[in-house]
């Protein structure tokens, strides 16, 4: 890890889910919300930049026995690449999500007329499939990816074993 | 030029048109002239000597814009305008014509990265870095030629026949702007595209050298193309 990443990350506050038990560190400061329905965390940053305020959501979904990670993603871009306005996926890529085989990909859609980029993180855990999501205003995101790459990554899912 | 050689919807404000009818609108802009009249008339475009709202917008930012840039893909070139009041892109459409349209500043990386139909592409991180002068890195990917890498450097070699083999284009965006003290005024990213994958060309000093890179990396390169406020000289 870089020294500008350890100093980030030195910034980030553990949060622990008080239901579902994942834990995650997040920037001081953000708006958390935990009563969106389908969504188990929001986490949005308290000021607006070019009209959006970043955030990041945690998303679990109970899924079919057997589903394997690639096959998880592509059910979820295929769902969503239709649900969004002029989604355009960008990369796929292998990550972690923790001890987690995981696979992010990076997109852009347009939401209220405005040019976002959604990041995203994938994994399966026990049957859940896990997504982390990252939004910011697209020109911005050199300048945020960095702090929410380190949320999205310190994701720690609740498993059977840790429950 | 027959009428239907231009095309003006109201309701975008988008032009379709010759190239050198976009430019004598440009120029018309610049002077503060009247518009230039015939076909531009009868498509709309133009009523009673000046443009229509909608394509007044456009000339507007592109006449007076904080930052230009210049587009390149292969031997196709187009040109872009960031104002405070939204963007402009002017792009080549296949039959020749020139397409100039505004844009919300928010959908400008949107629109980047479709021009150059930037996508997920394979990543092998054991791609070498590649070291070649500009001439020779003209003549590979013109002549599709390997030879420009000595046989000893195998792997470098190698490489650049892969990249070679499913080259999709060559691309450079270059942005530029009326610099304050503490800024270059310009900044530059240029791109190899490739089914192999996707390499930056970085000058370094004579030489450019390929660095492998990922469709992530580019995707933030190319947003950082743009200025920051402070750099613009705003909000100072």
């Amino acid at each position: 890890m870089t020294e500008g990443r350890d100093l980030l990350a030195q910034q980030l506050e553990r949060y622990v889910h008080p239901q579902l038990g994942f834990s995650i560190d997040l920037a001081p400061g953000l708006e958390l919300t935990e009563d969106v329905e389908g969504v188990a965390l929001v986490a949005r940053e308290g000021v607006d930049v070019d009209g959006f305020r970043a955030n990041l959501t945690v998303v679990v979904e109970r899924l079919d026995p057997g589903t394997g990670l690639e096959a998880y993603v592509d059910g979820s871009l295929a769902y969503q690449g239709p649900t969004l306005s002029e989604w355009r996926l960008l990369d796929r890529a292998p990550a972690a999500l923790g001890a987690s085989a995981a696979v992010r990909t990076l997109g852009l859609y347009v939401y209220d007329g405005l040019g976002l980029a959604l990041e995203q993180w994938r994994a399966v855990v026990d049957d859940h499939g896990w997504v982390v999501s990252a939004t910011c205003a697209a020109l911005t995101y050199p300048y945020t990816t960095d702090i929410l790459t380190l949320s999205a990554e310190s994701l720690r899912p609740a498993t059977r074993a840790s429950s | 030029m027959s009428v239907s050689e231009i095309e003006f919807d109201p309701a975008t404000g988008e032009l379709l048109a010759p190239a050198r009818v976009v430019e004598q609108l440009l120029a018309a802009a610049r002077a503060a002239a009247p518009m230039p009249a015939g076909e531009l008339t009868a498509s709309g475009a133009v009523e009673a000597g000046a443009a229509h709202p909608r394509l007044g917008l456009a000339l507007r930012i592109a006449t007076r814009p904080l930052v230009e840039l210049r587009l390149e893909r292969g031997e196709r070139s187009a040109a872009g305008w960031v104002a405070l009041g939204g963007s402009a892109l002017l792009v080549p459409v296949d039959d020749g014509r020139r397409r100039l349209l505004t844009l919300e500043t928010s959908h400008l990386a949107l629109a980047l990265v479709r021009l150059n139909d930037l996508g997920p592409r394979p990543v092998d991180e054991s791609r070498p870095v590649i070291a070649l002068t500009p001439a020779d890195l003209t003549r590979a990917v013109t002549a599709r030629d390997t030879s420009v890498v000595p046989q000893t450097q195998a792997d470098e070699r190698e490489a650049l026949g892969e990249l070679l083999a499913g080259l999709r284009a060559r691309w450079r965006v270059e942005t530029h702007w009326t610099p304050p003290d503490n800024s270059p005024g310009t900044r530059s990213l240029e791109v190899l595209d490739s089914d192999a994958g996707l390499w930056l060309v970085v000058p370094d000093g004579p030489s450019v050298d390929l660095w492998p890179t990922t469709p992530t990396i580019v995707f933030r390169l190319l947003c950082g193309l743009l200025p920051h406020d402070q750099e613009l000289g705003l909000f100072d």
